[in-house]
């Protein structure tokens, strides 16, 4: 928000950020979203971590007539989320499934095989992404050869490492998350399953990688819109100021990018209407194009849902300083403006109001 | 596909009954033996992951952390001892609100040293080793020897030795063994110390199989209360190994034949079916 400001605001005003911790749980979030729009009188909100975070914010925007800008990676829309989701007031800058995986099954197929060993924690997003892999895989050809959800929390992988270990599998998907992640990755590399196994995961951004270790990551494949690692002169001046403000081993993720691009769109489509009212922020974002950190982004009209670049990554066994976010992906390839999948909601987006 | 590899049920339940036991016996010391429900427990575990990551990070061998982090975390018990438990030995209930704000206190530390996002620890043995035909990993295969050693070291402490019996008599009647001599107070802060180390010692061996994140301990805060309630509370040997092989190691064994999910709650079923069949635990009451 400082480059805005930098760049004479919007419409000439300063923008001034009010920052609230949620804590990730849904029933503060209902609190912070309503202190924000009531008591502070902010123009629009940014934020929420989770899809139990949004959808409980979701509400809250919907009575306010307030925007929500939506930064993390997600499963998609479907109306029977809304307000949640398929939301008139809510845009989304994380990357979905349509885009995320979709883009490279061609190529993971056929450099390492089809058939697919799917372990996810056990709620929507990694059963919704698996939903979209499969059918992608069948259409190739490929088979699931076991499909797993584990409980959030869970530590302990023996016995899906054993199943995994015996069968014909080729690909491991992971769609672990939080620590899960980190606990699966050091017990699959410490029995040896990563000689034997393609590990592909896509939440694996450069923090859980962080937490992995080069040990447990190497040769993992890794798929998002944005990597620290990405080599355009926007993405370089974009670290480089981040490194400036945090310290020179910090890093950025696809979501840290997914904000960064929400704060410009919004100040770009409040600039180009000339105001900060709802109707016209939202009129604003609908159709519009910007170039961020990852290439060129584009706002979808009809559901809310960036066009976004996608890039296949592998983690390269040169990476050994956990710190060094530079060297932790090594990019395999990338499509430009790979569109999503028609979000499932009734169309025009409704606000419910 | 194999319908049932026994070999690798096997190891697996031994696997997760051993890492119950190596983290539930800090607790079984100062919950099941001193009465003080300790919810910092899950927080004192955290606190020695990240002694493991902050000494592996310097450079140093995990083995230092195996070394350095029980001291640590002793001393974090030392603290909560003297400011605040050593009040509260005749208010168990009250210890409960205390060592969750501990807990708190400990956990938001730790993001503010560290931060919130989760460090990785080395597996200092990583490659896998044969071991009949399946392929096991060799870590796992040494925290087996710690948790049988701990189990082993700790019961005789308190079972033989000059402190340990001094411990156990203060535990039962602290004025009786005040007026025979005994350093009361003393007694009880080390005792709380030797559990909090063993958090501490549980948290750095932990470590380079889950990493270190500050919520890491918090999984094994619950499973270590049902290790301590279905085992028997003041039951040491007996109760920390039934209790972590009820717990841990039948998850474990039921998760080849069901989902993961299905198994833990079949084992959490149990276990409340036995503490209403045996209120005072597997081998308590005797």
């Amino acid at each position: 928000m400082d480059e805005v400001n930098n760049n004479g605001g919007i419409n000439g005003r300063d923008v001034e950020v009010i920052v609230e911790d949620t804590q990730t749980d849904p029933r503060t979030v209902t609190e912070k979203t309503q202190k924000v729009i009531r008591q502070d009188n902010v123009d629009v909100v940014a934020g929420t971590f989770s899809s139990a975070s949004r959808n409980a914010a979701a509400p809250v925007v919907t009575q306010e007539d307030t925007v929500l800008l939506y930064p993390t990676f997600y499963e998609g829309q479907d109306q029977e989320n809304f307000p949640g989701t398929c939301n008139d007031l809510l845009f989304m800058f994380g990357i979905v499934p349509s885009q995320q995986a979709a883009p490279w099954m061609d190529y993971m197929t056929s450099e390492h095989g089809s058939n697919f060993y799917m372990v996810g924690s056990d709620y929507v997003w990694p059963r919704f992404t698996n939903q979209r892999v499969k059918s992608s895989l069948e259409d190739l050809g490929g088979t699931v050869v076991g499909e797993e959800y584990i409980p959030l929390g869970t530590s302990d992988f023996g016995s899906v490492l054993s199943r995994i270990s015996n069968s014909d599998a080729d690909i491991v998907f992971g769609t672990l998350t939080g620590t899960d992640t980190i606990a699966f990755a050091k017990q699959f590399y410490s029995r040896g399953l990563n000689e034997e196994f393609t590990y592909w995961t896509v939440d694996d951004e450069e923090f859980a990688t962080q937490g992995k270790g080069p040990q447990a990551a190497h040769g993992t494949y890794v798929s998002f819109d944005y990597f620290h690692t990405i080599d355009t002169d926007l993405n370089n001046q974009f670290v480089e100021k981040v490194q400036s403000e945090y310290g020179d081993d910090a890093g950025m993720d696809t979501v840290g990018a997914a904000m960064y691009n929400a704060g410009h769109m919004f100040a770009k489509a409040a600039n180009e209407t000339g105001s900060v009212n709802t109707d016209d922020i939202i009129s604003g974002l609908e159709g519009l194009t910007h170039t961020g950190p990852q290439g060129e982004v584009t706002m979808r009209e009809q559901d809310h849902q960036m066009v976004l670049p996608s890039y296949l990554t592998r983690v390269p066994e040169s990476w050994s300083d956990t710190n060094d976010f530079q060297g932790m992906f090594e990019i395999i390839d990338h499509q430009e403006a790979v569109a999503p999948a028609t979000a499932n909601c009734d169309f025009p987006l409704g606000k419910g109001n | 596909m194999v319908a049932l590899d026994f070999a690798s049920i096997i190891s697996q339940t031994l696997f997760a009954t051993s890492i119950l036991i190596v983290a539930a016996l800090g607790l079984a010391i100062i919950f099941g033996m001193m009465g003080v429900i300790n919810l910092a427990h899950g927080a004192l575990i955290t606190a020695g992951a990240y002694v493991a990551y902050a000494v592996t990070n310097a450079g140093l061998s995990l083995w230092v952390a195996f070394l350095v982090a029980p001291i640590v975390v002793a001393l974090i018990g030392l603290v909560m001892e003297r400011t605040v438990i050593n009040r509260l030995y005749d208010r168990p209930v009250d210890t409960l609100l205390a060592t969750w704000g501990f807990a708190l206190v400990i956990q938001e530390l730790i993001k503010v040293i560290f931060g919130t996002s989760s460090q990785s620890v080395p597996n200092p043995y990583s490659t896998p080793v044969q071991v009949l035909g399946s392929n096991l990993p060799q870590y796992r295969i040494f925290l087996v020897g710690l948790a049988v050693a701990l189990l082993v070291v700790t019961y005789v402490t308190f079972k033989y030795t000059d402190f340990g019996i001094k411990s156990r008599a203060v535990i039962q009647n602290d004025e009786m063994a005040g007026m025979l001599g005994t350093n009361v107070r003393f007694v009880y802060m080390v005792t709380f110390m030797i559990g909090a180390g063993l958090a501490g010692l549980a948290g750095a061996a932990v470590s380079p199989i889950v990493g270190a994140d500050p919520r890491t301990g918090l999984g094994y805060l619950v499973q270590s209360f049902f290790v301590v309630i279905v085992g028997g509370t003041g039951q040491l040997l007996a109760g920390t190994l039934g209790g972590s092989g009820l717990i841990g190691g039948s998850a474990a064994a039921l998760s080849f034949v069901s989902s993961q999910t299905l198994a833990q709650t079949v084992v959490f079923a149990l276990a409340i079916v036995v503490i209403r069949l045996k209120p005072e635990g597997l081998f308590g009451g005797q």
